[in-house]
């Protein structure tokens, strides 16, 4: 059930497009991306009792919507070793500028990166899908996602550390 | 020049996700990059027509249905969704042609759609509307103007859509599925609304004038 004080029409109203837009440009299929966004709003109303007063409903639902669309990919993903996670002793202060992503090169990266965000929660995931797919920078992934620039240079150093290690255990052509 | 925002950065913007400032940022790079508000231009279409093929109010019940309902609710569901197969069934073989559902006047055609469990259902002439149903309009304007939807009630007609608002909603030409839905009281035994439309802004008691296209919507209700 709703939770009592969520206006599940206004808050989907709001939402709801952009959700199933990320959705869609991730897992590339309509009706999946459909059910992701219904999962990502029940997901959304299941913790919306412990969100944090100044929770922005775009940022946690963007998140959810991203890590429930790599959970989809993960099924059939292939590692294609398009991404790479950033090097060792990077500041978490001084991550480059993202690797051009050509668009034709994006399903494979997606795929990539649902392969290495396997057991991540949904905030790294969104950062590491942002910085690795859709090549934002770390400044307007802090902007979009109303976080600071450390808090992402800090997300992605951090994810990269592990990610490293799943990646030297893949070969190409793996599945998960 | 190309693009210089991201989706996720105009996707926020949209969504009024952003800090002010950022905002404020985003704005003047909209405002001198024509690719850019071409984008959020596209995005806001899309919006509106992702919006009329998932209904907030069929997104609404299938999210409670997902999230399941106890057996003893679901029977309440049961019985009218029985009762409304068999009427369906009596209306496909025993009742005669319906009645266009489209009203159009001039080159301005209204639809009206009311929201069910599983989506919405466009309202014919001789529909029969219920207290509490959520109606919402379609406009088909043949260019860009100005639309109120307003309900007959004694001499004056009250505004309707947009809610809340002084003034009339703009639209693109084409049709556009206006915001918000109206829910109908159980007060009176039928309705009207009024759909106005100029190509021109307009007030209240601009709509009888004849600048102002009028179609109109009768619908009785039980």
């Amino acid at each position: 059930m709703a939770k009592p004080g969520v206006d599940v029409e206004a808050l989907y109203r709001q939402y709801g497009p952009a959700i199933f837009r990320r959705a869609a440009a991730l897992v590339r299929d309509e009706t999946e991306a459909m059910d992701v966004t219904q999962d990502t709003f029940m997901a959304f109303l299941k913790m919306a009792d412990r969100l944090r007063g100044d929770a922005q409903p775009f940022t946690v639902l963007y998140q959810i919507a991203t890590n429930q669309s790599f959970e989809r990919l993960r099924r059939t993903a292939r590692w294609s070793k398009r991404v790479t996670p950033l090097p060792e002793n990077i500041d978490e202060d001084a991550v480059p500028p993202p690797p051009a992503v050509d668009a034709s090169k994006r399903i494979d990266a997606a795929h990539d990166l649902a392969l290495l965000t396997k057991g991540e929660d949904a905030e790294a995931t969104s950062a590491a899908a942002l910085y690795f797919v859709d090549g934002c920078t770390t400044e307007e992934i802090a902007q979009s996602l109303g976080l600071s620039r450390k808090t992402v240079g800090k997300l992605l150093v951090q994810f990269s550390e592990r990610a490293r290690k799943r990646a030297a255990r893949l070969a190409p052509g793996a599945y998960e | 020049m190309s693009r210089q925002l991201k989706d996720v950065t105009l996707e926020a913007y949209l969504a009024n996700a952003l800090a002010p400032d950022v905002r404020a940022q985003v704005e003047q790079t909209v405002a001198s990059s024509p690719e850019d508000a071409a984008r959020v231009e596209a995005l806001r279409a899309e919006t509106q027509a992702f919006l009329f093929k998932h209904p907030p109010a069929a997104f609404a019940a299938r999210l409670q249905a997902k999230q399941g309902v106890p057996w003893f609710r679901r029977l309440w569901l049961i019985v009218p969704a029985l009762a409304a197969s068999a009427a369906a069934f009596l209306v496909l073989f025993a009742s005669p042609p319906p009645a266009p559902e489209v009203i159009t006047k001039g080159a301005v055609a209204v639809t009206v759609h009311r929201q069910t469990a599983k989506g919405s259902e466009v309202l014919e002439a001789s529909a029969i509307v219920h207290a509490g149903d959520a109606l919402r309009f379609a406009v088909t304007t043949p260019s860009a103007g100005y639309v109120w939807v307003l309900l007959r009630a004694g001499p004056k007609d009250l505004p309707l859509l947009p809610e809340n608002a002084t003034s009339p909603v703009q639209v693109e030409g084409g049709q556009t599925l206006l915001d918000g839905a109206v829910t109908l009281d159980g007060e009176s035994t039928f309705e009207i609304f009024v759909v106005a439309w100029s190509p021109t802004p307009f007030t209240l008691d601009d709509v009888a004038s004849p600048r102002v296209t009028r179609v109109e919507r009768r619908f009785e209700k039980r």
